[in-house]
């Protein structure tokens, strides 16, 4: 045997690739040649060491992070979720929100904006058919300042208005026949934005501040379906195919999912939340947990 | 003297069930693409922070990225992870390539400096951690295939035909390009290996 064939029998004896013979010549030469024992002697050790190498734990919190990050590139990604996003991005800036209802034109957004973001000055800037109908399960009060009724049913909505549900029941207002929001007891929101499809008279975006409480959404995808958006001053919200409830309070955003997933969209940041989970956002910072067992979902 | 392969691979995949969690990622279900990532998150993770310690987050959550995206090619001819492994590789070689990362080739280390320093490293002869350190560090200076494949087969414990199934090269490439990686890693690690 050459020497520079003992160190490849040597490797592929660590394979138990070796025939009888062959592991005779290697051992022959191994008694008979001092440099190439040393040789083999490293390369036996080495092999050992190997097989101490340790395998790594994943660093904390990375299964999340590569969820998060999955789940909301899945969305930006795509075409339908550039769109929107670049609605969202626009309508996080108010300012901007004339474009962002030009370019939102093929997208039927519901958004529900929480306090302050939405002044009643900038829905001036849009020129927008001023009411929509939609379609009440229960009873919710419908109006504006001291005209306020009690409505169910058929129901049109004009921007200014607002929409409040001040019994303990929840009521449920279908915004179209694929979007439908379920007003909670004791929860009141206010119209803000509305523009429709000058073709078909859907509405393409309905913005909607919401004062207190808590709302759930039910978005059901369609051919001609879009996306809900719920934008809060924390937070932007974009479900697909979802089921999921927000709610805010001074400062905080609460959202859960129930089923499908959501991604929200921070300033800076983008983070996903799966089916049986929940997020906080709150301080410009989010927490995501899982959703105790039991959690029902108004919808 | 014989050393068995211990096999390193750390979820035994069986078809079925792995087919059908493919098939409703394929669907958008969330659910199913959590419990993939649950289960495959660590495998990966082993291989690409051997491969790009600095960026290992990073190309791992980039290889989960590309498997949600394309799982509808999943065809079931494979193990999930052997499906993960080749995309975990593709990620790391790209982003080897787009990185254009000032590596340096360990045939072109002058052969004074292809030896670890014992000196550097004074108690590494107890195969502590300086001495798995010093293992990374060769293991940076193999060219890309030959560290890949090291990593697939004497860290991960792949079979060479997996091996071959996962890089796209025969398994007779496999072995040889095992067998230069341990002679540069051995020459790398000596000082550390004589004792």
């Amino acid at each position: 045997m050459e020497c520079s064939e003992a160190l490849d029998f040597l490797y592929q004896s660590f394979d138990a690739q070796l025939t009888p013979t062959q592991q005779m010549l290697l051992d022959a030469h191994r008694r008979t040649c001092f440099a190439c024992a040393n040789t083999l002697t490293r390369a036996e050790r080495f092999q050992a060491l190997l097989l101490k190498v340790p395998q790594l734990a994943v660093p904390r919190g990375l299964e999340d992070r590569i969820i998060e990050r999955v789940f909301a590139a899945s969305h930006v990604t795509t075409k339908r979720g550039e769109t929107l996003r670049t609605f969202v991005d626009a309508i996080t800036n108010w300012r901007s929100f004339a474009f962002a209802a030009g370019t939102a034109a093929a997208v039927l957004a519901l958004v529900l904006v929480s306090r302050n973001i939405f002044q009643p000055s900038a829905m001036t800037h849009v020129q927008a058919p001023p009411t929509i109908t939609a379609a009440i399960n229960g009873t919710l009060d419908v109006g504006s300042g001291s005209k306020t009724s009690q409505q169910s049913g058929a129901v049109t909505v004009a921007p200014g208005e607002t929409i409040a549900n001040s019994s303990e029941q929840p009521s449920t207002i279908a915004v179209s026949q694929h979007v439908a929001v379920t007003i909670s007891g004791n929860t009141q929101i206010q119209v803000g934005q509305v523009q429709v499809d000058p073709q078909t008279g859907d509405p393409n975006v309905i913005a909607m501040r919401l004062v207190h409480g808590m709302v759930g959404v039910r978005e059901s995808l369609g051919k001609n379906a879009g996306a809900i958006h719920v934008a809060t001053d924390q937070a932007t919200i974009v479900p697909t195919g979802t089921i999921f409830t927000v709610s805010a309070s001074a400062g905080t955003t609460d959202v859960a999912v129930g089923e499908g997933s959501v991604a929200v969209y921070l300033p800076g940041e983008t983070f996903g939340v799966p089916a049986g989970n929940q997020a906080r956002i709150s301080g410009g910072r989010h927490t995501i947990s899982k959703l105790r067992p039991g959690t029902k979902f108004v919808h | 003297m014989l050393h068995p392969i211990r096999s390193k691979k750390l979820e035994p995949v069986s078809s079925g069930p792995d087919l059908a969690l493919m098939q409703r990622i394929a669907k958008g279900d969330g659910d199913a693409f959590a419990d993939l990532v649950r289960r495959y998150t660590r495998m990966l993770y082993n291989v690409a922070y051997r491969y790009n310690a600095a960026s290992a987050e990073d190309l791992v959550q980039e290889s989960f990225l590309r498997a949600f995206q394309h799982a509808n090619t999943f065809s079931g001819r494979s193990k999930v992870s052997s499906w993960l492994y080749r995309i975990c590789v593709n990620v790391c070689l790209t982003h080897m390539g787009r990185a254009s990362l000032q590596t340096t080739d360990i045939e072109d280390v002058p052969e004074s400096e292809l030896t670890a320093s014992v000196n550097d490293l004074p108690e590494a002869r107890a195969e502590g951690r300086e001495t798995f350190k010093a293992l990374e560090e060769g293991l940076a200076l193999l060219p890309a295939q030959e560290r890949m494949v090291f990593i697939l087969r004497e860290l991960q414990g792949l079979a060479y035909s997996e091996i071959s199934d996962v890089l796209g090269i025969t398994e007779q490439a496999a072995r040889t390009n095992l067998h230069r990686a341990k002679r540069r890693l051995q020459s790398w690690l000596s000082p550390l290996l004589l004792s």
